[in-house]
């Protein structure tokens, strides 16, 4: 061989294996990232994702029976106009997948515990934890149910959902390419089934109605004892505006301080305390356990005697944990068909074909969290792996077994007991220690593990044309329990907190115990067994009131005479109020109301607590014998402050530290080192400063003085000064601007941060009409800056003079695709204050103007015209 | 004119052609090279960015040349693929967030960008030493062949 080709050889040999090696290199997965020449080259990952929709696609599906025409506006809000149920379900199905198709998945496989399938044995303890509370098991039994009815509403609902998942899946088979997520986890998504869409609904059960309140009931009256518990927690609430007004006001002249409840048994406080230790080692649960009182929501109606269309108008934001992209999807259905009188406007969960709150042409509806209380937890005499004892007799476990499937190894077989009551958790939490109780056991009955209709519900929602009506969908709504509000064009309003709330059996429980299943109970023993629901009919509602509105803000249903008959709400769980209070004050003392004084409601951040509480504050201020420069200028500034939680001002710096001090320093010494795991209701602090300014409470334990009101008023200002002044390295007070301190933050669904938006500086707080969620920004003597992460996850206007006039927005945008231009389009006119119309009077193809398209999508008939 | 005269002269003409029909191959490779790449990049397999370089090398039996032929043109090829889609997309914002996922710092994707393109020249540099280096072997394999 000469020289010349043996080089030739050895170049091509080396330059073969560099080429062989870039080819191989760039086609593994390096560690959690996919292959990058996969993710990055031209032609693949990256390059392909469909950013936006196409301006003008035609697809065509076998499962139509007519054309379906789909227009998106300037939001990228789908306007769907089909001719029949089926058809329009099939459209929504196929752009809830075009928008949100990760969200979707992620929420299935939450619920339904499949996560460890695409992220690994990390979520492997997640999944047992979701399946172990059997949303996924009462899914498949509610599908059953449903799919068994002949009940013909069941049977087009059912109709419908097959069409959903049909437009789903077309899209899923259809995609080219999958949003960034996908890739970078390396999966594709399984078709959709209608138990996904079930496994949704109970998804959001989950989120506003699961809890450990009946532990935390247990530790608060072990901490501060039962007259403690009574005084601060417990029942009679001050300043409560009850959701339903017809049963009554509440007298707030004074607090419940005597109980006749005797000590708790230690035996079962420390093994409570054992199972919530296990419970906070999953950080899931622990957010479950610790307060999540911005998991509200405000709702109001007002009818014509107060609106200058003389027509009702009704508004409605949800609060919920901020994620971008957004809970709440927006769609526009039409039924075109001849003879049809189909037109809706709604919020949609992405996996649900039907509106949670929205309108129609005749009616409207809004919703915010009742908070009924809806699980109890038990505890067991333990026989031995398989039995326990009920009621004197040992009592076999029934066994719900699964295999989980896990990403890169085999799938993980996974047994859950169940009682009589449900659930037994035994194998939660990686540092279950309850070796000192090996013969007991907890289980739980929770309202979702049940056959439950919510999905027949809303299905009715949307069709229902008057009250009566709404009224017959409305008692199928199982949970979460939630207080629904009303509004129609004949001028009704209305409201009624909805949801099975159970009656319970509590004959024979301890001495201690409160009962109504505010408390762990004793499941051997047979106590708090659940013997039926409160009857529909039962539950409070108002209609029409003489006052001309109606408000809820998860406040307390109703007044005291229905809590005389029944108790729906667990204390501890009933919001402060302030909210409730504010919009009280403006529904009664404004009159023709117009949709920009709803968005005036909407955004106000007026603080009734600053409000109520700045005058104590002051006349201490006002009484010290000197003050320093900056404590002078805090207090000229909080003088002329107008309770307006502005993000451009000082003062609600001054006072929300302040706050927070006050609050610490009255109640940490007796209630939170002794073991009380909540603040009692800031509502409780406020009837202990105007009526009790000697109340035991404002003592201080730890020192040999005994401090009154006064004196810890004045602590906490000098602390929350210092504090401020250290944080904003300034003593000038008017650069304390409550923006710099006070920021709402926009969490990406999968946690990766470079796709999250915020921190941005916002108005408001957790108690203000426009709310922002954070828990306290005082922390031993320093600031840490509030990141709120919850708030208003949307806002709808309804004005039922002329619907068209209704508007909205969402704290996102439609689309979950990161680098669209909907992906958080909404959420910056959110946080300016902004709207956009719902184009609603666009209720056939030609009504929709050309100037409002930005894309148009139209599903053929296969065989069709 | 001698027929000898006539031999040389049509010798001539004839190695003007082929010099000519060379020179245009030296500019036609890489452009053939480019428009492969180019429509390659439209296809889901990556890979095939190195055929389109073995492609545009194997017009020339230097590899010198095959390399420079295969680097202009996948490069260039992926770069216009590159900005028709930045100036038509908002793929720089995510670009931006990948960058940020990966390396942990925002505003990184032109980081991306740029190691496209440089790998877009190297696929084709690699491409282009092959194509060429095997058109080389097989020229020496004749030359071989009619030596014996």
């Amino acid at each position: 061989m000469d020289k010349s080709k043996r080089n030739t050889i050895i170049s091509l040999a080396i330059v073969g294996l560099i080429s062989v090696g870039v080819l191989v290199g760039f086609s593994i997965p390096l560690g959690i990232f996919p292959p990058l020449g996969e993710l990055l080259f031209p032609g693949n990952g990256l390059w392909n994702i469909d950013e936006e929709v196409p301006k003008m696609e035609v697809i065509t599906s076998s499962y139509l029976t007519e054309d379906v025409t789909v227009y998106r506006d300037q939001w990228g809000i789908p306007h769907i106009y089909g001719h029949s149920e089926e058809d329009l379900g099939f459209a929504i199905g196929y752009v809830h997948a075009q928008d949100r198709l990760l969200q979707m998945d992620l929420a299935r496989r939450s619920t339904r515990g499949q996560l460890a399938e695409i992220l690994g044995e990390g979520s492997l303890a997640d999944d047992k934890n979701n399946l172990n509370k059997l949303m996924d098991y009462w899914t498949v039994e509610s599908i059953k149910v449903m799919e068994a009815s002949s009940d013909p509403t069941d049977v087009q609902l059912m109709n419908v959902l097959e069409s959903y998942c049909n437009g789903i899946n077309s899209y899923i088979d259809k995609v080219r390419t999958l949003p960034l997520e996908f890739q970078f986890l390396g999966y594709e998504p399984e078709h959709w089934t209608p138990s996904d869409t079930f496994a949704f609904i109970k998804y959001m059960s989950e989120m506003l109605t699961w809890g450990y309140e009946d532990f935390i009931t247990v530790q608060i009256q072990d901490a501060i004892g039962a007259d403690g518990f009574a005084e601060l927690y417990d029942y009679p609430l001050p300043y409560q505006v009850p959701v339903c007004t017809d049963y009554g006001e509440y007298n707030d002249s004074e607090l419940l301080t005597v109980s006749s409840k005797s000590s708790i048994d230690p035996i079962l406080v420390e093994l409570s305390n054992s199972f919530i230790e296990s419970i906070m080692t999953i950080p899931k649960e622990k957010q479950f356990f610790e307060e999540t009182e911005i998991i509200g929501s405000n709702n109001w109606a007002v009818n014509g005697s107060k609106t200058a269309s003389g027509k009702p108008i009704i508004s409605n934001d949800m609060h919920l944990s901020f994620n971008v992209p957004g809970i709440w999807y927006e769609a526009h259905l039409v039924d075109i068909s001849p003879g049809a009188d189909f037109n809706l406007y709604g919020f949609f969960l992405a996996g649900v074909p039907w509106p949670i709150v929205g309108h129609n042409s005749y009616i409207g509806w809004g919703m915010t969290n009742a908070a009924f209380d809806v699980i109890d937890w038990y505890y067991y005499d333990v026989v031995n792996d398989t039995h326990y004892m009920y009621k004197g007799e040992s009592t076999p476990y029934e066994i719900i077994e699964y295999d989980i499937k896990v990403k890169g190894r085999a799938p993980e077989h996974f047994e859950i007991k169940t009682t009589v009551h449900g659930p037994v958790f035994e194998t939660v939490g990686t540092d279950y220690d309850m070796t000192n109780y090996t013969n007991k056991v907890f289980a739980c009955k929770w309202i979702a593990q049940s056959v439950t209709e919510e999905s027949r519900a809303i299905y009715e929602f949307s069709r229902a044309k008057n009250r009566d009506e709404f009224d017959i969908a409305s008692s199928f709504f199982s949970t979460p329990a939630q207080n629904i509000h009303y509004g129609d064009i004949f001028g009704n309003i209305g409201i009624r907190p909805t949801g099975k709330a159970p009656i319970r059996n509590d004959t024979g429980i301890p001495d201690w115990h409160l009962g109504n299943g505010s408390m762990i109970y004793n499941g051997s023993a047979g106590h708090g067994e659940w013997i039926g629901f409160i009857p529909f009919e039962d539950l409070p509602h108002t209609e029409n009131p003489e006052s001309g509105y109606v408000l809820s803000a998860n406040q307390i249903s109703a007044g005291p005479e229905y809590l005389a008959n029944y108790t729906i709400q667990n204390p501890i769980d009933v919001s402060n109020g302030y909210r409730a209070r504010r919009i009280n004050t403006l529904m009664s003392t404004h009159d023709n109301l117009t949709v920009e004084d709803m968005i005036e409601i909407q955004m106000d951040h007026y603080s009734t607590k600053a409000g109520n509480f700045s005058t104590y504050l002051l006349d201490v201020i006002g009484a010290m014998p000197s003050k320093t420069a900056v404590q002078q200028e805090a207090y000229e500034i909080l003088q002329g402050w107008n309770f307006m939680q502005d993000k451009d001002l000082a003062a609600p710096s001054i006072f929300n530290v302040w706050f927070d001090v006050y609050q610490q320093e009255v109640y940490n010494d007796d209630v939170i080192y002794l073991g009380s795991p909540r603040y009692p209701s800031r509502a409780v602090l406020e009837w202990l400063t105007k009526n009790n300014e000697s109340s035991k409470w404002f003592d201080n334990i730890d020192t040999p003085a005994v401090e009154t009101r006064d004196d810890i008023i004045l602590l906490a200002f000098e602390k929350a000064i210092t504090a401020l002044a250290s944080h904003f390295e300034s003593p000038v007070v008017s650069t304390w601007l409550w923006g710099e301190i006070h920021r709402a933050y926009f969490p990406h669904l999968t946690g990766l941060p470079f796709l999250d938006y915020g921190p941005v500086s916002v108005d408001g707080t957790g108690d203000t009409v426009t709310p922002f969620g954070w828990s306290t920004l005082y922390f031993n003597g320093e600031i840490r800056p509030a990141r709120a992460t919850s708030g208003a996850s949307e806002r709808m206007i309804l004005d039922f003079g002329n619907l068209s006039n209704s508007i909205s927005v969402i704290p996102s945008g439609q689309r979950g695709i990161s680098n669209s231009i909907h992906y958080i389009d909404q959420l910056l006119m959110y946080l300016d204050g902004e709207y956009h119309t719902q184009y609603f009077a666009a209720d056939s193809i030609a009504e929709f103007k050309e100037s409002w398209i930005e894309s148009t999508l139209i599903l053929k008939a296969e065989g069709g015209s | 004119m001698s027929s000898k005269t006539a031999v040389k002269e049509e010798q001539k003409t004839q190695n003007e052609k082929i010099e000519r029909f060379n020179k245009i191959m030296f500019y036609a490779a890489p452009a053939v090279g480019f428009v492969i790449a180019f429509a390659l990049a439209f296809t889901p397999v990556w890979h095939l960015a190195i055929l389109a370089g073995i492609i545009a090398g194997a017009f020339y039996n230097k590899m010198k040349q095959g390399v420079v032929a295969g680097l202009i043109g996948v490069g260039f090829g992926w770069t216009l693929y590159v900005i028709i889609k930045i100036s038509t997309s908002n793929i720089e914002a995510l670009l931006n967030q990948v960058g940020g996922i990966i390396l942990g710092s925002s505003g990184m994707g032109w980081l991306f960008i740029i190691a496209v393109i440089i790998l877009g020249f190297a696929f084709g540099a690699l491409g282009g030493t092959l194509g060429s280096g095997i058109r080389k072997l097989i020229c020496l394999q004749k030359e071989t062949k009619q030596n014996e």
